[in-house]
C-alpha cells in the first residue's frame, strides 16, 4: 500500500569516440520512438503496464528544446546535435494528442515543454492539466520524434569524408526527456476507482483524505449507497469550506 | 469522452529550396556537412499580412482547417508567438476576437504581451509572459470552424533566408482543452448556466449529477421497502 512518485529519464547519447557511428543506432526521423522499449538509448525489458492492483496518474514531461540541429563536427567527432523533438503519449493503442483536424500528431515540442529545467528557468508553457489517468489493465508509453534527421547526417558525412567516418562519443548527448507520475497501488488504487466513480480528481490529497474517511467509518459496510452519498456530500462540503476559509473558487 | 490538454505549434521553416508549405505537419529536417546550414527556408512572413498557422500555406500546416465535431467543444486559454513584432488572432468562422478600441480587428495579443520565445534565448525579460492566460477563455462549439492568425508588424525573413539559428524563425503556438463525447454535453450545459467551462467545473458538475443520482437511488429502495413492507412474502 503506497503512494508513490515516480519518474522516468531517457538519454540519447553517442556511443564510441572510436567507432564509427551507425545510423541505424539512432531514431529515424519523424518515427516515433517509445522511451521506454524503443531500441535506442536507455530502455527497460517490458513496456509499462498498469497492474491490476496499481493506478497511475501522468502529471508531468518534457524533452530537449530546440529547433535547428545545429551540428558541430570537430575531429569528426560530432560534439552537438538538437533533435526537434516532440513527445506523444500513448495509452493502449490511443494517442493523447490529436491535432485540429482530428488526427494523430506528434505531440509537444521540446520547446513548449523543455527538459532538462533550470532553476532560473520559468514555468513552461505547456502544462498537462488535466493530469492523465492510466487505469488497471492498461498499457500505457511515452513516444519521442526527431524532426532532424540525425541518421541521414552521418550517412552523408561518411560520404563526403570517405573513407573517413564520423563518430559519436558517449559525452554527446542528443535528446533527453523525462515523465513524471504518480503511481498509486494496493489499496490505494482502489480508492483511486472509488475516487473515479464519484467524479472526484485523483490526486495524493483526495485518495489521503478519502483513506481518512474509511478509517473514521471503521466497522461499517463501506460498500452502500448510503456510504458513497455521505462521501460525496463529505468532499462538497470540504469544498465549500476551502472556497470559505481559501478564497477558492470555481476558475474560469 | 475526456477532456484533454492539447497544444498547436507553428512554425515558418520548410525544407528544400523551393516549398513554402509542409501540409503534413512538422518537416523533416536534413543538414548540410560541410556548413551545418539546414536544408530549408525560414519562409518569408510579409508585414501586415494575417497567415493562418493552419491552413495559411506557409510553413507546417494541416490538410484542412480546424473544424470542431458535434461532439467536440474547446476551450483557448494560452498562446503565445515570436518575434517580437508578431502578434496571434483568434478567428471563428469569420469574426476576429482581438479588435482596437473602434470595433476593427488588429494584429491581436502582440509577441511582446505573450511570447513563446526559443528556448536558446536564456534569460531577460523578455521571456516574461509565459503566465498569462486568456481570461474568460474563448469557447468555440461545436460546428464551428477556428483558426489562429499570425501577422507582424515588419516583413520576417525578406527573400526567405535559410536560418542560421532558432531566433531566425518565427513561431506561433496555442494551448487548449479539449472536451469531447460526455464532457462535451455536460460543457454545454454548464455554457447553458452561464458557468464558466473549466476542467474543475466539468468536475464539478459530474460529481453534482453523480449525487443527485445516489440520492435518488436511495429514495427509490427506501419507497420499495415501504412498499413492500406490509406485504406478504412468498416463496418462488
Amino acid at each position: 500500500m503506497a503512494i508513490t512518485y515516480q519518474n522516468y529519464e531517457w538519454t540519447l547519447k553517442g556511443q564510441s569516440a572510436t567507432v564509427a557511428a551507425d545510423p541505424s543506432d539512432f531514431p529515424p526521423a519523424s518515427v516515433e520512438t517509445s522511451i521506454f522499449v524503443g531500441g535506442f538509448g536507455n530502455n527497460i525489458e517490458i513496456p509499462p503496464f498498469v497492474t491490476e492492483d496499481q493506478f497511475v496518474v501522468i502529471e508531468k514531461f518534457g524533452s530537449t528544446g530546440g529547433v535547428l540541429a545545429e551540428p558541430t563536427v570537430s575531429s569528426a567527432l560530432l560534439t552537438n546535435f538538437v533533435p526537434n523533438g516532440f513527445i506523444q503519449i500513448v495509452i493502449n493503442t490511443t494517442g493523447y494528442y490529436q491535432d485540429p483536424q482530428n488526427t494523430w500528431q506528434h505531440g509537444i515540442s521540446g520547446d513548449a515543454a523543455p527538459y532538462p529545467f533550470g532553476t532560473t528557468d520559468i514555468p513552461p508553457s505547456y502544462v498537462l492539466d488535466p493530469p492523465v489517468y492510466v487505469l488497471p489493465e492498461q498499457t500505457w508509453d511515452i513516444r519521442y520524434t526527431m524532426m532532424n534527421n540525425l541518421p541521414q547526417f552521418i550517412r552523408d558525412w561518411n560520404t563526403a569524408n570517405n573513407p573517413d567516418t564520423l563518430k559519436i562519443p558517449p559525452s554527446t548527448t542528443i535528446a533527453r526527456c523525462h515523465v513524471q507520475y504518480h503511481l498509486f497501488d494496493g489499496p490505494d488504487s482502489l480508492i483511486c476507482h472509488q475516487l473515479l466513480e464519484l467524479g472526484i480528481p485523483i490526486n495524493v490529497e483526495n485518495v489521503e483524505w478519502y483513506r481518512r474517511i474509511l478509517l473514521k467509518s471503521r466497522g461499517l459496510d463501506t460498500s452502500t449507497w448510503e456510504h458513497y452519498l455521505e462521501v460525496s456530500q463529505a468532499y462538497r462540503d470540504r469544498e465549500k469550506k476551502y472556497e470559505e476559509l481559501y478564497g477558492r473558487t470555481r476558475k474560469a | 469522452m475526456s477532456i484533454r490538454r492539447q497544444a498547436y505549434e507553428w512554425r515558418n521553416i520548410v525544407p528544400g529550396s523551393t516549398a513554402i508549405v509542409s501540409n503534413s505537419g512538422h518537416p523533416v529536417l536534413n543538414y548540410s556537412v560541410t556548413t551545418g546550414n539546414v536544408d530549408g527556408r525560414a519562409i518569408e512572413i510579409p508585414a501586415l499580412v494575417p497567415y493562418d498557422i493552419m491552413v495559411g500555406g506557409v510553413g507546417n500546416n494541416l490538410e484542412e482547417p480546424a473544424m470542431l465535431r458535434a461532439n467536440q467543444l474547446i476551450v483557448v486559454d494560452h498562446m503565445g508567438s515570436y518575434p517580437d513584432s508578431a502578434g496571434l488572432n483568434i478567428r471563428i468562422g469569420t469574426t476576429r476576437y482581438f479588435q482596437n478600441p473602434d470595433g476593427v480587428p488588429d494584429i491581436g495579443m502582440p509577441s511582446s504581451a505573450m511570447p513563446f520565445q526559443p528556448i536558446t534565448i536564456p534569460t531577460g525579460e523578455s521571456q516574461l509572459g509565459f503566465f498569462e492566460e486568456i481570461t474568460p477563455p474563448v469557447y468555440i462549439l461545436p460546428g464551428q470552424t477556428w483558426g489562429i492568425e499570425f501577422t507582424s508588424f515588419e516583413t520576417l525573413n525578406a527573400g526567405s533566408p535559410t536560418p542560421t539559428s532558432d531566433t531566425d524563425i518565427a513561431r506561433a503556438y496555442v494551448r487548449y482543452l479539449l472536451i469531447d463525447g460526455p464532457d462535451q454535453l455536460i460543457a454545454t450545459r454548464l455554457l447553458e448556466q452561464n458557468i464558466p467551462i473549466s476542467a474543475e467545473n466539468i468536475q464539478w458538475y459530474k460529481q453534482n449529477l453523480i449525487r443527485n443520482r445516489l440520492r435518488a437511488d436511495l429514495g427509490i429502495e427506501d419507497a420499495l421497502e415501504e412498499r413492500l413492507a406490509g406485504k406478504e412474502r412468498r416463496l418462488i
